[in-house]
């Protein structure tokens, strides 16, 4: 469990804190979507929870380690962190450079580094590539060659900051359904700080921030029953909640549970043809 | 992409022996060639040089055409040099005079001289840059700095650094390209005026690329930060330099270049033969 207390964190140029006593409990194991608007903060979580900021007050715990100056190499073991620009991220001037990077810090031994690198580029589809260099991907080859850097480490939670947001709406998707499929191998845990509607419809969980505080939370199926707070908070909803939203507009009579938009069309059948 | 290309682009991919040396030996030998350049005292001593300067570009399995264009950007400075050289030096027997120029016996020999060190030393970097992609050089330059750590030199960040040079040129010329069509599209001409002009509208140009360089930079390391990179802590390397039989004979055929050309200073004062 990720276990967060009473965070709270102001950037020393702003008057306002951007996370205000936040207490939070994010499963492991799980995929957790954080959403918001900008500036409630979402992107200062994820730089919290990776040590990359230091707290004004509060505690993280990742099951038992405590985000902390003295566990920062072990916390970057274990945490993978994909960013939004895939340009700003890819350190080496090849592929396989740049995936080498990160076991080049946490000192692997370089009769390992071939090996792994191959393993994690097989593991995203990038195998072909590992001489490329980066001006000859598009950007969602980078970011799948950014998520093998983090593989080649093995950690156990994965956070993305709007990783997909940069990319056209083909590579969002493959890179989701990448995502999907490594994590149920590899039983890692997802944090995904977002503002894509499909990448909310995929996690088990979600908190919604709002101006630095958490405005709601819950199990992503439970939160998707009322598609209407959300809308009130002017987030983007999955199309199948929109839709909802619409037809209850209308005086259609819609079932209060949550439908993902597989249910939605065989709903929709069913009222057709009744 | 296409712009780094021309810059770092003087590596030409291929199978050659030269191409499969080790880098550190290949960028040595070049250092060294030229050092050797400045030995050589006379034409047999040039000949040499120029006979193993075409081994070399035999070896490398490369058209000559690719070494002429490494000479050609530098024509008019080589041009210039060797008629400066020609004009102004004096000895030896006089052909023709006018005023304080003069073109003598002493003025050809110089000029020959110029002429072959300037190709001679050219085409080395050529046969050096052509034959080794630019991440391999910047290995074995990490190599050479090595000894530097005894000194406090960061070689360590230093190898870091530059890295992300090579990575970001190509990222940073199509951000130019960028800024420039989108500077152009709002009517700025790039092209026209005189120089004080166009130095000026660099502006609008400069100022978007070098504040954008600095938004790259603080999130590059963000991200660097967050796959472990600490500037001060030991890293394992995963592009290691190995030493073949092969590095072994080049450097074995490079001390005997060394040796012959040195007895070509000796024939030269009469002390052999």
């Amino acid at each position: 469990m990720i276990d967060i207390q009473h965070l709270s964190f102001k950037y020393p140029d702003r008057t306002q804190a951007a996370l205000n006593d936040v207490t939070l409990q994010l499963p492991m194991k799980k995929w957790t979507a954080v959403i918001g608007h900008n500036g409630s903060g979402k992107s200062t979580l994820a730089r919290l929870i990776d040590g990359l900021l230091i707290p004004s007050s509060g505690t993280i715990k990742i099951d038992e380690l405590l985000v902390d100056e003295k566990n920062l190499q072990q916390l970057r073991q274990q945490i993978g962190l994909v960013f939004q620009n895939p340009d700003n991220q890819f350190v080496g001037t090849t592929v396989a450079d740049d995936v080498a990077f990160g076991l080049e810090n946490h000192q692997i031994p370089h009769d390992q580094m071939q090996a792994r690198i191959d393993e994690s580029l097989k593991a995203v589809g990038m195998q072909d590539f590992a001489d490329s260099e980066p001006a000859m991907l598009s950007g969602g080859q980078k970011q799948r060659v950014a998520l093998a850097g983090i593989l080649a480490i093995g950690p156990r939670v994965i956070i993305l900051d709007e990783a997909t947001s940069m990319l056209d709406p083909k590579g969002r998707h493959d890179l989701l359904k990448l995502l999907k499929k490594l994590i149920a191998e590899r039983d890692m845990t997802v944090i995904s700080i977002t503002h894509d509607p499909v990448e909310l419809s995929l996690s088990d969980y979600t908190v919604v921030l709002d101006h630095g505080k958490v405005a709601m939370q819950g199990e992503t199926t439970t939160l998707l029953q009322d598609p209407a707070k959300l809308a009130d908070l002017h987030l983007a909803l999955p199309f199948a909640q929109q839709l909802q939203l619409l037809l209850k507009k209308r005086g259609i009579n819609v079932p209060a549970q949550y439908l993902d938009s597989e249910r939605m069309v065989e709903w929709l059948c069913q009222q057709l043809n009744s | 992409m296409g712009n780094a290309k021309v810059i770092l682009g003087a590596y030409v991919p291929g199978s050659s022996w030269l191409h499969h040396l080790d880098p550190r030996v290949k960028l040595f030998s070049c250092f060294w060639y030229v050092v050797i350049v400045f030995l050589a005292s006379n034409w047999l001593g040039y000949l040499w040089l120029f006979i193993v300067l075409g081994a070399l570009i035999a070896l490398s399995r490369l058209p000559l055409k690719l070494y002429w264009r490494g000479i050609k950007p530098l024509f008019w400075i080589i041009l210039f040099t060797v008629a400066i050289q020609l004009l102004f030096s004096s000895g030896g027997h006089v052909y023709w005079q006018w005023g304080w120029l003069a073109i003598t016996s002493g003025g050809f020999y110089q000029s020959a001289i110029i002429l072959a060190r300037f190709i001679l030393i050219i085409t080395i970097s050529t046969v050096l840059t052509a034959t080794t992609p630019t991440l391999q050089l910047a290995a074995a330059m990490e190599a050479f700095m090595k000894p530097l750590r005894y000194l406090h030199v960061p070689v360590n960040q230093i190898a870091v650094m530059l890295m992300i040079v090579l990575r970001f040129i190509p990222t940073i010329m199509d951000e130019t390209t960028k800024v420039m069509n989108a500077q152009k599209s709002r009517g700025v001409n790039f092209d026209e005026g005189s120089l004080i002009e166009r130095a000026r509208r660099l502006e609008p140009l400069l100022i978007p690329l070098f504040v954008g360089s600095f938004k790259r930079a603080e999130e590059l390391a963000t991200a660097m930060e967050a796959r472990g990179y600490d500037p001060d802590a030991p890293r394992t390397k995963y592009r290691v330099l190995h030493w073949h039989r092969n590095d072994t004979l080049a450097m074995i055929g490079l001390t005997l270049a060394t040796i012959i050309l040195l007895a070509t200073r000796l024939m030269s004062a009469g002390m052999l033969f």
